[in-house]
């Protein structure tokens, strides 16, 4: 094996932060190197310095031999890259796109069609080739920005972050697709903040505060933690709280909820004592199971963050009661002819975490929208908290707590002033809104950046921020919109951590997310493909529906695909009929 | 080459396809034209003014008719002079012309005294001028028609001759100046949003990763706009002719090399701005502080360069809007006069090349 | 909202003292340093008289003298000289004799404003000689006069027009720029969303939208009228609390005007765009530039529904004419109807997008 890139001591700073500290590191050819890390990392640092677009404070990056200090225009013209926001032309369509690109790279792309057609075969994008980049789904612009940096058969192809707002069935499409050229001998960088993704490349880079922890195989990493991750089954009682109290335990470093079934990673060098004793006290059994890189991830970061959410702690317990807080009746949303939502019905009730999960496109967010009035409901009905959407959607807005993937802030004000302009805005009283603002200001430990500008705050404090907005008025149902997209696991699970807690206080929650493991959290979780609704059931009885002698031990992210591979094909089979 | 042919054909389908960018383009300025050359008429017609008559005499009710009969003026009779204030300031009439009650003796005084008043409300001074112009001017061709006695029929002349716009319609001096404001606003407004769109959308990221060079990228940028203001120019300029009725002096190769060499500068200004701001936003801000309002205010079109202070006249120096204003109203109003065209297009050409140069240093294949 | 960005306040305020110090000195319609071209085929005294007198007034730049025609015609075709005398050889002996003595006077019609002006000046002067000239004659009979008075400006500064002018143009930018970007740049930064999942009805949010836009540009007119007061030494004739109170109506239109862009606009690129293609037809046709009396019929119609129409008339009459509230609110209800009519639609815009 060749060496495609090599680093050799970089260094890269931006005014005070040191993105890069003395990287050095080898990428081979013919193989799928992952670069991982939590984040500002320096993840995007590197593959910017790797495709040239940065100069090194010091050391030196080199590409297939080339420098990219001085022979920057070589490196372009044997690397792909697609950056993370990957620069489509949204008003030109699907072929324009590529034409432009293939120009770009030197491609004559009238004389040799065939490469062209391979990567329209291989993308399946031939039959959109004529719609506009704007109007594709975030998997199929991933895909045509992987057809646009494959323009000219790179050498080294460079992908940051190419999954972020995916959907697994097209992820999977992508990994597959990047695994071909894997074989064909092309060094692929996959620079990514999932890790299962990590788990699936043959080595990986991680950085954490710019300097590289650990570079090798993934396997030997999670071989480290053989014999130290544990699967609590048949918990009698509530898994959530399981799982709060585990992280309190002394010997556990990490655990997460998985389905019906909490996993749990023990500290180095501990004994399994504490946690069988535990175990029992919920009457669960305790089984070794294999490591995952995540696992060894976390324990390498010196382990998640706590159990308990001061956030949590603080809110009022809502009264139980035996109301549905959401309740969908054959819902229905039409845009012209287009059926985007078709007659979804499901209840939701108290203290439930619901997913709603479904490929990009299929009438997610479209459900998600209409139930927090932001879009009309064409047919059907929609309740929250008892009341009618779209008699009382005043009232409901004031039950209700909406988390959107962009975190929505105004950068243009302090944190302060936008926890002041939340609270202002679901009307508080003035002593109501000093209180409440002082006490997020102390759970979410936001003191230290109140006068800063939350677009220059750290992820991880965006993303408290902007939960803390979205509770300033003790709403009883939260919405959470893909609240986790391109987040590293450790953010991931201080966030979960406080919806845990919200929910023990009696909180419903909905989400919509694309990250299976996200979906493991979730008492229930709804299937839409294709505007309707497929299925609807626990995390494990969907497992269970697909398990079967090839796949006894499916995952979520199986059963998401294949449960809409099923109903794509009997869609197709039955059109075809008629 | 055949990069930037691709990058041409992309750039050209995204103007087709915007259709803010179409807006300014196409929308607007027949629009300004439009508005150019008919609201913004500094002919006066038309002004209300009033009549107070204080005398009954012969001699004042007919001074009164020549009063109502004077083009340009709507005469409306005043019964008192203690309205004239109250419609003054209510702008109702802009002059009052008082014919006092010994307006006869007066007359017949024959030592140049005043005999009737005007009173002109000169808020806005310009209106004021020209209408107590009118109103004098009326009056003196009446004395005259009564054959007074004592006026010589000798004395200095002034005979006035507008060269290049003898009927003096400020149409014609306004129309040249508004095609360089359309132009303005593609050349540098449009040409800063676009290339900045680009940079805050991420897509700019992508270019630079490709094997295309700085210089593709700038010039294939900027040949969609070039076209663009080329045909901006050929429809602004034919629709002055032929719908407003500015004449063209000089010939149509001239008037499309300046209009084609003006938009070197104009479109290197536009791309200087997007490299340095690279925000949309402030792009835009940028543009019309340092492109529009320029265009508009010192390019000599709406008020006299000469007059200016002299700071001002400094800064209209290297604003390229200016030499296109002046070569403008040449090949329109005057002809071909190459001494002219010469001086303005090697200043054009020459600030052209500093906003690309300065350009060049700035646009690099890196980000940071 | 904007007040809290650096970069924004730098803007809201920056911008209208550039404005202020670009326009008030940049529009001015008096004519200076004007260049004079001279062809005398006359050796007399009467002409080397006028050129001397020309040559002094204040509005004189440079006298260049030209032997032929050719010479002077090419600099009039270049544009060096503004406006140009000649003499005919027998000009003096005509104007001893009491004769008509005439004068061409060639002006360059590129320029037919400040031409026109020099003219006037040019004309005073040989008038005044005229009847310096015919004084001495003691047969002479001087003709009646007409008495002009300017009033409200009896200097017929320009300035005292046009910098007036300028609080309502500033604090117009700033207003419709501050409603043109609000809810576009809520929508580009997905915030629009946060707000509309919140009790908050369409109304209540163009309300918020409007207050401190309301505020701001009221604030930035404010600030400008010190500014142009004492720093342009304008008189102000009227009452300054009716023209503030004017204010808050024509702002408020104003706003309406760019919420009405906004609320279609989807990102703040269109927004700034749409707020330009809005802004051009409401300086041109508001009488700012040229008397809205000039225009055709049918665009002075237009014109009725342009708000800073109604406020320039305001402004002038509160500055120069002391215009009484009655007569002051003449022009402010057509502002308010302006406002509402504009600010129902953004409402019924932004519902209709909810869809």
């Amino acid at each position: 094996m060749d060496t495609a890139v090599d680093i050799q001591g970089l260094n890269k700073s931006f005014g005070e932060t040191r993105a890069l500290e003395d990287v050095t590191a080898q990428i081979m050819t013919g193989q799928l190197t992952g670069i991982v890390g939590p984040d500002g990392a320096g993840k995007t640092t590197l593959m910017r310095s790797l495709a040239g677009l940065y100069v090194p404070d010091s050391g030196a990056v080199s590409v297939c031999g080339y420098d990219t200090l001085s022979q920057a225009d070589d490196i372009h013209g044997i690397t792909g890259y697609m950056p993370q926001r990957f620069g489509l032309y949204e008003d030109l369509t699907v072929i324009e796109n590529m034409r432009l690109y293939a120009d770009l790279r030197g491609l004559d792309t009238r004389s040799d069609s065939t490469l062209f057609d391979q990567l329209l075969t291989f993308t399946a994008l031939a039959p959109f080739t004529g719609r506009l980049a704007g109007a594709l789904s975030g998997g199929m612009k991933q895909k045509l920005g992987l057809a646009c940096a494959l323009m000219a058969r790179p050498k080294v192809l460079l992908l940051d972050e190419p999954s972020v707002g995916v959907d697994p069935v097209s992820r999977q499409d992508l990994w597959e697709m990047v695994q071909a050229l894997v074989d064909d001998g092309m060094a692929v960088v996959w620079c990514t903040a999932y890790l299962d993704e990590a788990e699936r490349c043959q080595d990986v880079l991680l950085l954490d505060h710019g300097q590289i922890l650990y570079h090798g195989a993934p396997g030997d990493l999670t071989e480290r933690l053989n014999g130290r991750s544990y699967l609590m089954q048949n918990i009698i009682g509530n898994r959530r709280s399981a799982l709060t109290e585990a992280l309190q335990l002394a010997d556990v470093c990490d655990g997460v909820i998985q389905g019906a079934s909490v996993r749990l990673v023990l500290k180095e060098d501990c004994d399994d004592t504490p946690i069988n004793a535990f175990a029992r006290s919920y009457q669960a059994t305790l089984v070794h199971t294999a490591p995952r890189f995540e696992d060894a991830f976390i324990d390498l970061l010196g382990g998640g963050p706590g159990g308990l959410s001061a956030l949590a702690e603080r809110m009022d317990v809502i009264p139980e009661s035996e109301e549905t807080m959401v309740r969908c009746v054959e819902l229905t949303k039409k845009f012209g002819d287009f059926t985007a939502t078709d007659r979804i019905s499901f209840d939701v009730h108290q203290g439930e975490i619901f997913g709603l999960l479904g490929p990009n496109g299929a009438g997610k967010s479209t459900t998600f929208k209409m139930l927090c009035g932001l879009l009309k409901i064409s047919s059907g009905a929609a309740e929250v908290v008892g009341l009618d959407i779209r008699r009382s959607p005043s009232d409901v807005k004031f039950q209700l707590g909406y988390m959107a993937q962009k975190f929505s802030l105004y950068g243009t004000l302090s944190v302060g002033q936008n926890l002041d302009f939340f609270a202002g805005v679901y009307g508080l009283s003035r002593a109501q809104r000093h209180q409440r603002i002082a006490e997020m200001i102390e759970v979410f430990e936001l003191a230290p950046i109140l006068e800063r500008s939350p677009d220059d705050i750290p992820l991880g404090f965006k993303q408290r921020l902007a939960l803390a907005c979205a509770l300033m008025h003790r709403p009883k149902v939260l919405f959470l919109d893909e609240p986790t997209s391109g987040v590293d696991p450790i953010t991931r699970r201080e966030f979960w951590t406080h919806i845990t807690g919200l929910v023990a206080r009696g909180v419903t929650v909905m989400v919509t997310t694309h990250f299976m493991e996200e979906a493991e959290y979730c008492d229930r979780v709804a299937l839409v493909n294709r505007s309707q609704l497929i299925a609807l059931d626990t995390p494990d009885n969907l497992k269970a529906l697909v398990t079967d002698a090839d796949h006894p031990e499916p995952t979520m992210e199986d059963a998401f695909i294949r449960l809409v591979e099923q109903q794509n094909r009997l869609m197709d089979a039955r059109e075809a009929a008629a | 080459m055949r990069r930037m042919l691709a990058m041409t054909k992309k750039e050209s389908l995204q103007v087709l396809r915007d259709p803010a960018a179409l807006l300014i383009a196409f929308v607007l300025p027949p629009i300004l034209l439009f508005l150019f050359g008919f609201a913004m008429s500094l002919d006066v017609d038309d002004v209300e003014v009033g009549i107070v008559l204080e005398s009954d005499s012969r001699q004042a009710q007919s001074l009164a008719a020549a009063f109502a009969a004077t083009p340009f003026l709507q005469a409306h009779p005043v019964r008192h002079r203690r309205e004239v204030e109250r419609l003054l300031v209510t702008g109702d009439l802009k002059a009052v012309a008082v014919i006092p009650a010994d307006f006869d003796s007066l007359l017949l005084a024959g030592d140049g005294r005043a005999a009737i008043q005007i009173i002109a409300d000169a808020s806005n001074p310009n209106t004021a001028n020209f209408t107590a112009g009118y109103l004098r001017g009326a009056f003196t061709r009446w004395l005259l028609a009564q054959q007074t006695p004592g006026r010589a029929e000798a004395g200095i002349s002034l005979q006035q001759r507008f060269w290049f716009n003898p009927a003096l319609e400020s149409r014609h001096m306004l129309l040249p100046g508004s095609i360089a404001i359309v132009m303005t606003l593609i050349g540098t407004l449009l040409t800063a949003l676009v290339v900045s769109r680009e940079w805050e959308r991420g897509t700019m990221e992508a270019l630079l990763a490709t094997p295309a060079r700085v210089e593709e990228i700038i010039i294939s940028k900027l040949l969609p706009y070039f076209m663009l203001g080329t045909m901006a120019a050929i429809g602004c300029s034919f629709l002055s002719v032929q719908v407003m009725g500015l004449p063209l002096r000089g010939s149509f190769p001239a008037l499309l090399l300046i209009s084609m060499v003006y938009l070197f500068p104009a479109l290197g200004q536009g791309l200087l701005i997007s490299t340095v701001a690279r925000n949309q936003l402030v792009a835009s801000q940028m543009a019309v502080f340092s492109g529009f309002l320029p265009a508009l205010l010192l390019s000599g079109f709406l008020y006299d360069i000469n007059s200016m202070p002299w700071v001002l006249q400094q800064l209209t120096r290297i604003l390229p809007a200016r030499y296109y204003v002046s070569s403008l109203q040449t090949v329109f109003l005057a002809g071909d006069i190459w001494h002219v065209y010469v001086r303005d297009l090697v200043a054009m050409l020459i600030l052209g090349l500093t906003f690309f140069g300065i350009t060049r240093l700035k646009f690099t294949k890196r980000l940071d | 909202m904007f007040w809290r960005d650096p970069k924004s306040r730098g803007m809201l305020l920056g911008v209208p003292f550039i404005q202020i110090v670009l326009f008030s000195h940049a529009a001015t319609m008096d004519v200076k340093n004007v260049d004079v071209g001279i062809i005398n085929q006359d050796s007399g005294r009467w002409s080397a008289e006028l050129i001397q007198r020309v040559s002094s007034a204040r509005f004189v730049g440079e006298v260049l003298h030209y032997e032929n025609p050719e010479d002077f015609s090419i600099a009039v075709e270049n544009g060096d000289i503004l406006l140009g005398l000649q003499f005919p050889a027998d000009f003096s002996r005509r104007v001893i004799l009491g004769e008509t003595a005439d004068v061409q006077v060639v002006i360059d019609g590129r320029k037919a404003n400040s031409g026109q002006v020099a003219f006037s000046y040019v004309s005073a002067i040989a008038g005044g000689l005229d009847m310096e000239i015919m004084s001495s004659n003691e047969h002479y009979v001087r003709p009646a006069q007409a008495e002009v008075r300017y009033w409200f400006n009896p200097n017929l500064e320009f300035r005292w027009f046009m910098v007036p002018t300028l609080i309502p143009i500033v604090s117009m930018m700033t207003a419709l720029l501050m409603g043109a970007l609000s809810i576009a740049r809520e929508r580009e930064l997905g915030t629009f969303d946060q707000l509309l999942v919140s009790p908050s009805t369409p109304l209540e949010i163009l309300v918020s939208k409007t207050l401190p836009a309301l505020l701001g540009a009221g604030f930035v007119g404010c600030l400008c009228l010190p500014l142009t007061i004492f720093g342009f030494d304008l008189p102000v004739y009227g009452e300054l609390w009716i023209l503030v109170l004017a204010l808050l109506p024509f702002i408020f239109s104003v706003v309406g005007v760019g919420l009405v862009i906004s609320s279609l606009a989807n990102t703040q690129q269109q927004a700034i765009l749409g707020l330009f293609f809005m802004m051009m037809p409401i300086m041109l046709t508001s009488g700012f530039s040229t008397p809205v009396e000039n225009m055709p019929e049918f665009l002075q119609f237009m014109a009725g529904a342009n708000p800073l129409k109604y406020m320039l008339v305001v402004v002038h009459g509160t500055f120069l004419k002391s215009m009484s509230a009655v007569e002051v609110w003449d022009n402010v209800w057509p502002l308010l109807v302006i406002g509402g009519v504009t600010f129902t639609t953004a409402v019924v815009f932004v519902q209709r997008r909810l869809q």
